[in-house]
């Protein structure tokens, strides 16, 4: 690691130039709908939602081009200093955290709530891109090479695993197997995970909370218990389906706005938003939410060194991830898990986490033909 | 197309990672596909629930698939349905197809009833045969049979085998109204709750509507379940009573079951979850009876509340000796005693007030006799005979007196409703309630200053935690030991709005345990008294009840705050949660 980075040619200001913008009007296009839905599950009002997320989207925002701006090498420099402080606030929350719904999950900073398990998954991005940044592909083809891989994404998910939080660890998992996969890891290494995942899910069932038992239960049959667990998904359901095609109208969505539907306003925002502008407005926002993934894509295809593609490539993935399980979970496809929908759930932590994911991702584009060297 | 072109387009930048880059774009488009893809799947899914309106068979289709089949034998009487006050259906007979069979035509028991349990995996082979043994030509074997197993039956093609169409009885609502509704045997006469109570007039063939609201039922349930996980008690009591027609909106017993599936109970070892225990559980309620002893005070020895009563010292009997959890070193006036719920001040105005006449007003109230109501069954009060000093001093706050529930909310709604007896009704009542008798066993002034004392324990009390902005609650927590464990009953019964009363409402929960959250409490100020406040917060939108912010409600027992000392009005709520008010 002797040798330094090259100093980049551009200024600020060409850097503010070269920013995506048309990914910034489709991350605001998102977050607007998001605005819209938190005014309406209201009740017509700004407060106690909107005004906030407004506020926080604000700060999000120059949190972002901040990010983008500032040069990738600095990044580089910094990932085993960001993915250590990671891992000691993930312990430092497991030690002495507050109490918030039965698990011990964030760190009160007087203005947020810093949930640790947020920022390790970009953290676990950046390591993994370090890491295999100027690796060749014939040390990745070999499997010692993999175990500080393993290392970098299993450490946290132990710790995020006691706290306890199924749903983040799991994310973390494929979001490290995806950069790893990206790599040139064999491909048998990935079939004889997901196979060994299968058999190992019996032995699993064992470790699992009773509410996480009754969630996957409810989850393969909702039905069965329409009034206890399985009522977050039937009404879920008889709420985007009562949306119809054309929606019911601005402020007319009586399942979601009648308190029928709970956590309306955080991981259920969705079906409040299709509920009111019907089949036109879910496929709308989707629409929306794929063409970002698709930038990011393109940002990770064209950025000329490795670190970035990688890095790109995972956050992309890890925004991916939270939009399909999010819209999966409210259309009962998978079980519920909690996780938001990026950009448009009402949530501090989760809102600057995307936006501090897309400030790196647009960091790659802008600094996509400097010279990172290991 | 293929991914050749890829590799074209390598740009060198080391030599090292050049080999590594056209894998990487392969995989790097090969992720992208299973992404989109993904995209697709949601895409789809959202288009189908649209146009599907979310649930695939809708609740009509359930219920009319069995209507109107003409094969039934007999004029059997169908049974009364069941609603709720507006309509909904609780309880409803469905024509299911019954297995019988006639033994003079089976020629192979053990072959048939060996079929047979490969179709009804529930059934013994033997009994099945042997019942299909006799010389008779009736035995009916299976009830209810499912559309599926009837025709797998009949496709077995065995002569001696026939299905006749019965009533079945159907709970659309599960374990939501379980213990209230209660449920029917096989032969369709009631067997439990309302099914029992008024088994004569469902019998004839007429419907009950009841006065349960099933909306209200929902959220009473679902915040005492979470109350129940939150503090993993072992149950959790709870009902809604409309103060002014006495009907009970609704009445919750958990842990409760599925009327559908009754025989699983049995079978699982938890035929438990089918008692009933807000009509029929006794339990002590601790400090929720200084209303009433307090109440019979200010009415029969026409206390001022300004009154002051010397709560330094324990009161002694023979070997035992009365405490307070927090001793004030002062003389109490009663407002004082009833927010720091000080059973020396209560015990004191019961040894003025005389076992006699607090045995009277207990009476009066109804808390000493079995409570009926239309549903089947009610528990009986227990309590000592003889009222010596020892047991008139700790029954003045709920010790050594069990009595159910609903018995207690219905006194409390009594000495809130200016004296008037409020009698619980299970029944939707008509709109005039010219037929009912007022019994008044109260006066009003005093029923007015318990109604202050109620609000101020919810302003500067152990109340707190329940008050909900713009609603005015009134409450009283009580926090029971069981005897001889280290275990508690948790309870809260409260009224809203204070200054008008119109609903009360009772909460209980069995054994709670408290957790980091509550700082390891699991008082009813950390348990029963939140969770009135979430079921009120529900209930008024539910209902559609708008906050009041006339000066009336707002001065509601302000008049009273001079009686706490200021340093007292100042104690964190988190901290007066904790006082235990036993």
């Amino acid at each position: 690691m002797s040798q330094m980075f090259i100093q980049s040619d551009h200024n600020i200001f060409r850097k503010l130039l070269l920013l995506n913008w048309g990914l910034v009007a489709l991350i605001m296009a998102v977050t607007s709908i998001g605005l819209i839905a938190l005014y309406s599950a209201a009740g017509g009002n700004v407060d106690p939602w909107a005004s906030r997320q407004f506020v926080r989207f604000c700060i999000g925002l120059t949190v972002m081009v901040c990010v983008a701006v500032i040069d990738i090498k600095f990044w580089y420099k910094l990932t085993w200093l960001i993915y250590f402080g990671g891992l000691g606030l993930l312990v430092f929350v497991e030690i002495k955290g507050h109490v918030g719904m039965g698990a011990q999950r964030w760190i009160d900073l007087g203005f947020i709530k810093l949930q640790p398990s947020e920022l390790m998954k970009i953290a676990v991005v950046l390591a993994l891109a370090r890491h295999f940044h100027g690796a060749s592909l014939g040390q990745v083809k070999r499997i010692t090479f993999l175990i500080i891989p393993a290392m970098i994404i299993l450490a946290p998910v132990a710790l995020v695993l006691l706290q306890p939080d199924l749903g983040t660890s799991l994310m973390i998992i494929m979001v490290g197997a995806g950069i790893v996969f990206m790599a040139g890891a064999p491909v048998w290494l990935f079939i004889g995970g997901i196979i060994a995942t299968g058999l190992s899910i019996p032995v699993a069932w064992q470790f699992l909370h009773e509410y996480q038992k009754k969630r996957v239960m409810t989850f393969l049959n909702p039905e069965s218990d329409p009034l206890g667990a399985g009522y977050h998904i039937t009404q879920s359901k008889i709420a985007l389906g009562s949306g119809g095609i054309e929606g019911k109208g601005f402020l007319q969505g009586t399942q979601s706005r009648l308190n029928f539907l709970p956590e309306k306003q955080t991981d259920f925002i969705f079906t409040l938003w299709a509920e009111e502008w019907g089949l036109f407005g879910g496929l709308l926002l989707l629409g929306l939410l794929a063409m970002i993934f698709g930038y990011c894509f393109r940002i990770a295809f064209r950025c000329k060194h490795n670190f970035g593609r990688y890095l790109a490539l995972g956050l992309s993935l890890n925004f991916s991830l939270y939009v399909f399980i999010n819209i999966s979970m409210v259309m009962g496809l998978i079980p519920v898990v909690g996780a938001p929908l990026p950009l448009v759930s009402y949530g501090g932590t989760s809102m600057l986490a995307a936006l501090s994911g897309f400030g790196l991702i647009m960091c790659c584009h802008v600094h996509r033909h400097s010279k990172v060297t290991r | 197309m293929r991914l050749s072109f890829l590799h074209n387009k390598v740009i060198r930048i080391r030599g090292d990672q050049s080999a590594s880059l056209g894998v990487m774009r392969e995989r790097l488009f090969m992720l992208g596909g299973v992404f989109i893809l993904c995209f697709l799947v949601i895409s789809v899914r959202v288009i189908d629930l649209s146009l599907t309106h979310g649930l695939s068979v809708t609740e009509s289709e359930i219920f009319s698939s069995h209507e109107g089949s003409d094969t039934q034998k007999g004029a059997e009487i169908r049974r009364g349905y069941i609603y709720d006050r507006n309509g909904e259906l609780l309880a409803t007979s469905v024509k299911v197809p019954a297995l019988f069979a006639d033994p003079s035509l089976i020629l192979e028991p053990e072959i048939v009833a060996a079929q047979l349990a490969e179709i009804f995996p529930d059934i013994k082979i033997d009994e099945i045969a042997d019942a299909m043994r006799g010389t008779n030509k009736y035995t009916l074997l299976v009830r209810p049979v499912t559309p599926e197993q009837q025709a797998r039956v009949l496709e077995l093609g065995q002569l001696g085998l026939g299905f006749e169409y019965q009533y079945n009885r159907v709970y659309p609502n599960g374990s939501l109204v379980s213990h209230i509704v209660g449920y029917a045997g096989k032969d369709n006469t009631g067997l439990s709750g309302i099914e029992l109570g008024q088994d004569e007039i469902l019998a004839k063939g007429e419907n009950v509507y009841l006065s349960l609201d099933l909306r209200l039922q929902h959220i009473l349930r679902r915040e005492l379940t979470k109350a129940m996980d939150e503090f993993r008690a072992v149950g959790a009591i709870g009902a809604i009573l409309d103060i002014k027609t006495g009907e009970v909106l609704a009445g919750v017993s958990l842990p409760d079951f599925d009327p559908n599936y009754l025989a699983r109970y049995e079978a699982e070892g938890e035929a438990h979850k089918k008692f009933n225990q807000l009509n029929l559980g006794v339990y002590e309620l601790g400090s929720i009876f200084k209303v009433f002893s307090i109440a019979a005070f200010l009415d029969l020895k026409s206390g001022a509340l300004g009154q002051r009563f010397n709560v330094r010292k324990p009161i002694k009997i023979g070997r035992f000796r009365i405490n307070d959890y927090h001793p004030k070193k002062a003389d109490l006036s009663i407002p004082e005693i009833f927010v720091h719920s000080s059973n020396i001040g209560t015990a004191l105005m019961a040894e003025e007030l005389g076992a006699e006449k607090l045995k009277g007003f207990y009476s009066d109230l109804g808390l000493l006799t079995r409570m009926k109501t239309e549903v089947a069954g009610s528990g009986l009060p227990q309590f000592p005979e003889k009222w010596p000093r020892s047991t008139l001093l700790t029954v003045s706050y709920g010790h050594g007196l069990s009595t159910t529930p609903l018995q207690v909310l219905s006194a409390f709604a009594t000495v809130v409703n200016d004296g008037i007896v409020v009698k619980p009704s299970f029944l939707k009542k008509s709109k005039d309630k010219s037929d009912q008798e007022e019994v008044q066993v109260l006066s009003e002034v005093t029923s007015a200053k318990m109604r202050k004392l109620l609000r101020l324990n919810a302003i500067h009390g152990t109340g707190e935690s329940a008050d909900v902005s713009g609603f005015y609650v009134g409450g009283k927590t009580g926090t029971a030991n069981k005897y001889g464990r280290d275990a508690r009953v948790s309870s809260f019964a409260g009224v809203f709005p204070a200054h008008d009363p119109r609903y009360a409402i009772i909460i209980v929960v069995d054994e709670p345990k408290g957790h980091k959250g509550t700082y390891g409490y699991a008082t009813a100020g950390w348990v029963a008294a939140p969770t009135f406040a979430r079921v009120v917060k529900s209930m008024a939108v539910v209902l559609g009840l708008q906050p009041d912010g006339s000066k009336e409600a707002e001065e509601f027992a302000q008049d009273l705050v001079r009686y706490i000392p200021v340093e007292d009005q100042k104690v964190k709520k988190k901290e007066r949660a904790q006082f235990v008010s036993y």
